[in-house]
């Protein structure tokens, strides 16, 4: 109680100066001329950003953005500098006229963003879902982190629905519940339905894929070929036993809520407003769940997929393009 | 002291937009404009958790599109650096104003 009473009375504070140290980092990236000094730049900018979403409350996405962003995305660019960075390149100048019409603009975008900011406070703002029940299921989801919101409504409803989060349940209905959102949805074609019929071994998953005809597209996000969808089940059921209900009471409640939905989430457990009902019905055939509420529910997991998927394809394709390159110039 | 609001953070968010916008204008280096799209999208990552954090029912999405936007921009960040070290590989430059071949 006391340390979150202190937390939101240093918070205007540490908003000012992780913003403001953000912004004069953005800013120095763009006003310095040498490439260098602008990827330097752009480390501190990215930094920043990432404090300023530890303090918004979200925990997961600041310490993505350390790893995936700082660690990867910013190596990748320092090494493109590194490699390119010879005698005129290094401080490239544009005209003056250049930056003027470019700063001109700049302002005028930033004066267009701001005043639409400014005019529509009252209909973007907090106040409308403050402590309300906005899903229609009993349950109040989140309290804004605004100090007004800490006076009228202290500690209570904060609590309440983070034990309600982390109310443990039946590990059984969970698994049921994840199979379900698996199975239901399509019925014939290869999708993440399809995997308890067509997984049967690691050679055949691949060929059964060859097999199908173009025109049997999955509503839902097709799972990749090249990864076996046995080893993503096997994977997401250990999940649910290790990072399930169990795992969750030792954490502090108040400021790991939404991480910990959206982590249990990646790892194949239904999130989402469709979701948040405490009492799934058990016994639902899996044939009559509604389409809509299934693909929803489990829309995270395919995405990790996808996403994952994705990163790796362009990571190979840059690299075959630079291998094919250099075999070109030595032949 | 102004309490901090929603507002704040999507102020944040628009200036880190500008300021990738104004630096993808005004750098010549090919590396330069890859730079301004980082900054946009991490305006744009700004405003997606700030919405996540003060409106209830965007809580999930918002940092799951975050996140999607992150991933998003290292894919984009290798294929940008693969296509600017080719073209350096060819022209020996990195000056995006003698890339006109495919002008129309």
């Amino acid at each position: 109680m006391q340390s979150s009473e202190a937390f939101f009375t240093i918070q205007p504070f540490l908003f000012w100066f992780l913003a403001g140290l953000t912004a004069l980092c953005a800013l120095a990236t763009v006003v310095t001329q040498n490439i260098v000094r602008s990827a330097t730049w752009l480390l501190f900018t990215l930094v920043g950003t990432s404090s300023v979403f530890f303090l918004l409350g979200a925990d997961l996405v600041g310490a993505t953005q350390l790893l995936v962003y700082v660690g990867g995305t910013l190596i990748l660019v320092v090494f493109g500098v590194m490699l390119t960075a010879q005698g005129p390149f290094v401080t490239m100048k544009a005209s003056g006229a250049e930056w003027a019409i470019s700063v001109v603009a700049g302002l005028l975008l930033l004066g267009v963003l701001m005043s639409a900011i400014i005019s529509h406070q009252g209909e973007l703002g907090p106040p409308k879902v403050i402590g309300e029940d906005v899903l229609g299921d009993g349950r109040r989801i989140k309290l804004p982190m605004t100090p007004d919101s800490q006076k009228f409504a202290p500690e209570r409803s904060r609590v309440a629905n983070a034990e309600e989060a982390f109310k443990p349940r039946d590990p059984r209905l969970v698994i049921k519940d994840f199979k379900e959102a698996l199975e239901g949805v399509p019925k014939g074609p290869v999708g993440f339905g399809g995997k308890g019929a067509g997984g049967k071994g690691k050679g055949k998953g691949k060929e059964k894929a060859e097999d199908k005809p173009k025109a049997e597209v999955p509503p839902m996000p097709k799972l990749p070929e090249g990864i076996d969808p046995n080893a993503i089940e096997i994977g997401t059921g250990g999940g649910i036993g290790s990072m399930g209900p169990g795992r969750a009471e030792p954490l502090n409640p108040a400021t790991s809520a939404q991480s910990a939905i959206l982590g249990q989430g990646f790892f194949g457990v239904p999130v989402g407003p469709a979701h948040r009902s405490p009492n799934p019905p058990p016994d639902t055939p899996a044939g009559k769940t509604p389409v809509r509420r299934t693909i929803r529910a489990s829309y995270l997991l395919p995405f990790e997929i996808v996403s994952v998927h994705l990163l790796v394809v362009l990571i190979g394709a840059a690299y075959l393009a630079r291998a094919k390159r250099r075999r070109g110039s030595v032949a | 002291m102004i309490e901090i609001g929603f507002q704040h953070y999507l102020f944040l968010g628009a200036l880190l937009f500008v300021c990738g916008i104004v630096c993808m204008a005004t750098k010549r280096n090919a590396i330069g404009v890859l730079i301004g799209v980082e900054l946009v999208l991490n305006g744009a990552n700004v405003n997606f958790v700030a919405f996540s954090a003060f409106n209830a029912a965007f809580e999930v999405e918002g940092m799951m599109f975050a996140l999607f936007v992150i991933v998003l921009a290292a894919g984009e960040a290798a294929v940008a650096l693969a296509i600017v070290l080719n073209f350096y590989n060819n022209h020996t430059t990195v000056d995006v104003d003698t890339a006109e071949e495919l002008k129309g």
